[in-house]
């Protein structure tokens, strides 16, 4: 099961989307989330999928792949779409079923904002996958950065969100260790009422507990002996460097945005 | 009670770009009261294979049976909680899975699961805990206050108490001093023994496998690839050889002393029956 | 070179004595093995020795300098350590980010840092696992990686506190490759703690360690000798030597000695 979810996972590459300042990416997956707006008939989210659909080839990926992906918010593109398919009202009556009635401006609204949180999920997703969570962090760090001025733990916040990223994966098999030896002690999480079931995590979060605070306090000694007493005279070895591509992209991207604006009616 | 493997093959992340083959179309058999061990490199099946033992994975083709219960890439839970009374497993790192506030209640746990009621599940965790040398004035202490060692022994006597036919015992002595991995294997050699139960080994540690198991199982990138009595198998310098494993300690031995030209007429199990054997030769030579 | 003298503590007032006043010089560039059953004490001598532990009886030198509060975290800079679990003391999210590590803690220079990564890395081999992510690497592996953070800070002394116990043989064998490498280039200092008479063969010298007291030292084959000792410390024998205890008598030899002489 986890193993369909796309959002948030990393596929390493060499594209040219990879290779961008992630700051970059973020950056314009920010202006992305305004540029959305200005698309407001056929034409403007025509455009917005066909911008999708060369990002997506730029970065190497399968659109089969990324659409795979969508499927996990699918729910939540229908709930959008029949929101506005019932209440959006305006235009010509389609259907009349008494209590409710379909209008087309229902039907049209529907679609549009369908499409416009599609494409928000679909470049959020082709930004996580062509970036590694580690230099997501670090841009995050770097945009960050001035919040120092209001006292804002920008490293410490940083710090903790490269240790959780590295240790996801180890609790992940950690948990899995531990659900199995459980299970082959006859435990059963699947079956019985949600008391039983509830009752059944006791097993499995006590020890989860004790070894990740076994882990945290190995990880404080290892950290402690290693030199680390917080940001001061520290130095960085990752760097994250900005290029000319860098800036191109961004233009593109405001480019992109007043081309939409213009077409608008 | 018997295990089969039919035509089982076990693909991780099926039909993702994380597609991974861990065990591919194997068929064997596990054989009652006869103590196996499974060898292989790290990523040679040698998990998957026993997980697929007792139910914790389910074959993604053909089938596993149990005694008289068949587990297939669609089993029902209820065939497969089965399983796990018949086949018990002991983890790498058990001692990872203890969560009661007692250590007595600990033991009783997987009993309980298996539909045993409170007084028999009491005595059964009682007298495997004190199998293992765990004493009376512990039962109601906190699994945590306990040493590394007695945790260890605690958590097999969890799954001992649940008396499974089989017993499959991952890496059973990582991370345990010398010492203490001796008494571990010699007490699941008297169990062996006593019980008549199957033992399933899987470790690295060559000189264990030689030492105690009868048969084993060599599995290579998901093939098993050999199968035969310890005795010829790890004795097989060759084969070793390519499949990369090391020979055991004593079969390293009498092959250097084999090729100073002293030969022995049987292969012992470990030092002290070289010792033995050694006596033997030169007593004879001497004649 | 490292002095303990009378060293002793306890971990809870009144009971019994984790060490029981020690006294022990280590050279410089020497590898010295600390053998004792768990409990015996070693690991309490190394958290001494790394500042994790304070309020111990009797004194540390370090290069002469005696340790105490006010140059405790100067000397420390002069130590770096392995510790036993691997996934417990790897702190960046890939292998060269953890190895940078310590570095940027101390605040050297970027460029000064990348080589020193580098070389650090090459030295344990693991220079092609540079962008690896530490799942993905085996428990061998993930030790290798530790060492070479230590050796990126150019330590005094590298402690390895039961560093191989917990991964299997071909780490452990790639592990002590790694250190016979680190010890026959003859600047660091090797102390090597461990419950496994096997693992010693390589070092220069050998403590074994019982009930917080050292109840012998000398080189390897001294304590290979002493097999007595060995055995009431409750440590087990390595095979050929077990074989060679029974059928030639006390005096230590190595494997091809034994074969040779049978």
């Amino acid at each position: 099961m986890l193993s369909k979810m796309l959002l948030g996972r990393y596929i390493p590459g060499s594209s040219i989307i990879h290779q961008l300042d992630p700051r970059a990416k973020i950056l314009a997956v920010v202006m992305f989330m305004a540029i959305v707006f200005f698309a407001n008939h056929w034409t403007g989210y025509g455009l917005l999928i066909l911008f999708i659909i060369t990002l997506t080839k730029m970065a190497g990926l399968s659109l089969r792949f990324l659409f795979n992906g969508l499927k996990l918010i699918l729910i939540l593109l229908l709930f959008t779409f029949f929101m506005h398919l019932f209440f959006t009202k305006g235009g010509t009556v389609l259907i009349d079923g008494g209590f409710f009635t379909i209008e087309s401006e229902g039907v049209i609204n529907g679609i549009y904002i369908t499409i416009r949180l599609a494409m928000l999920v679909l470049i959020t997703t082709i930004m996580t996958l062509t970036t590694s969570p580690l230099q997501l962090t670090d841009a995050i760090e770097r945009i960050c950065r001035p919040l120092k001025a209001i006292r804002v733990p920008v490293h410490e916040i940083a710090l903790m969100m490269s240790i959780s990223l590295r240790f996801i994966p180890t609790l992940m098999d950690e948990t899995e260790k531990i659900i199995k030896a459980q299970s082959a002690r006859g435990s059963t999480f699947m079956t019985g009422s949600l008391k039983s079931r509830l009752q059944a995590l006791t097993p499995i979060f006590i020890p989860l507990f004790i070894s990740s605070f076994k882990r945290a306090e190995e990880l404080a000694i290892a950290m402690e002996v290693r030199g680390y007493q917080g940001e001061e005279g520290r130095t960085y070895y990752r760097v994250l460097n900005w290029q000319f591509r860098d800036t191109a992209a961004l233009i593109m991207m405001i480019i992109f945005g007043i081309i939409l604006w213009m077409i608008r009616q | 009670m018997n295990i089969n493997f039919k035509n089982l093959t076990s693909i991780y992340h099926q039909n993702t770009p994380f597609e991974h083959l861990a065990l591919d179309d194997i068929t064997t058999t596990f054989e009652e009261g006869v103590y196996y061990g499974i060898i292989g490199h790290t990523g040679s099946g040698k998990s998957t294979m026993i997980q697929t033992l007792n139910g914790l994975l389910l074959p993604s083709r053909g089938e596993v049976r149990v005694g008289n219960i068949v587990l297939r890439r669609k089993s029902r839970q209820k065939d497969i909680h089965q399983v796990k009374k018949h086949v018990g497993m002991v983890f790498q790192f058990p001692e990872h899975q203890l969560f009661e506030e007692t250590v007595l209640k600990d033991v009783m746990f997987g009993p309980k699961n298996m539909g045993m009621d409170r007084a028999t599940a009491e005595e059964k965790a009682k007298h495997y805990l004190q199998l293992l040398n765990i004493d009376a004035s512990l039962f109601d202490a906190s699994p945590f206050d306990l040493s590394g060692g007695q945790m260890r022994k605690v958590a097999i006597a969890g799954i001992l108490a649940m008396e499974p036919e089989v017993l499959i015992l991952d890496e059973p002595t990582a991370g345990l001093d010398p010492k203490s991995h001796i008494e571990t294997m010699e007490l699941f050699k008297r169990i062996h023994q006593d019980m008549g139960i199957t033992v399933i080994l899987v470790t690295h540690d060559m000189n264990d496998v030689f030492q105690y198991t009868d048969k084993v199982k060599i599995l290579n990138e998901g093939h098993l690839v050999k199968e035969g009595r310890t005795a010829d198998l790890l004795t097989n310098e060759v084969l070793l050889e390519k499949f990369s494993l090391e020979p055991p300690d004593i079969v390293r031995l009498i092959h250097d002393l084999e090729e100073k030209g002293i030969h022995f007429d049987q292969m012992p199990k470990d030092a002290e029956a070289f010792v033995r054997l050694y006596e033997e030769w030169g007593a004879n030579h001497a004649q | 070179m490292i002095e303990f003298d009378n060293l002793a503590y306890s971990y809870r007032s009144g009971e019994y004595k984790a060490l029981d006043h020690i006294s022990l010089t280590i050279r410089q560039g020497d590898w010295v093995s600390i053998i004792g059953h768990n409990g015996s004490g070693k690991s309490t001598l190394v958290k001494i020795l790394m500042g994790i532990l304070e309020d111990y009886e009797g004194t540390i030198r370090v290069g002469g300098e005696v340790l105490n509060d006010e140059n405790r975290a100067e000397l420390r800079k002069r130590f770096a350590i392995v510790f036993q679990n691997p996934d417990n003391q790897f702190v960046g999210a890939t292998v060269e980010d953890d190895v940078a590590f310590g570095l940027e803690n101390n605040g050297v220079p970027r460029e000064e840092m990348v080589r020193r990564t580098e070389a650090a890395l090459e030295a344990v081999n693991m220079l092609s696992y540079r962008n690896h992510e530490p799942s993905r690497l085996s428990g061998g592996q993930k030790q290798r990686v530790a060492i070479a953070s230590a050796l990126a800070m150019a330590p005094d002394v590298l402690i390895l506190d039961e560093a191989t116990s917990m991964i299997d043989p071909e780490g452990r064998r790639e592990v002590l490759d790694i250190l016979q490498k680190i010890h026959g280039e003859g600047r660091t200092t090797l102390i090597y703690i461990t419950h496994d008479l096997s693992e010693i063969e390589q070092s220069d010298h050998a403590v074994v360690m019982r009930e917080g007291r050292i109840i012998s030292k000398g080189t390897v084959e001294e304590i290979y000798q002493d097999t007595d000792a060995l055995i009431a410390s409750r440590l087990v024998l390595p095979f050929h030597m077990k074989v060679s205890k029974r059928l030639l008598g006390g005096e230590y030899m190595s494997y091809d000695e034994l074969v040779k002489r049978l």
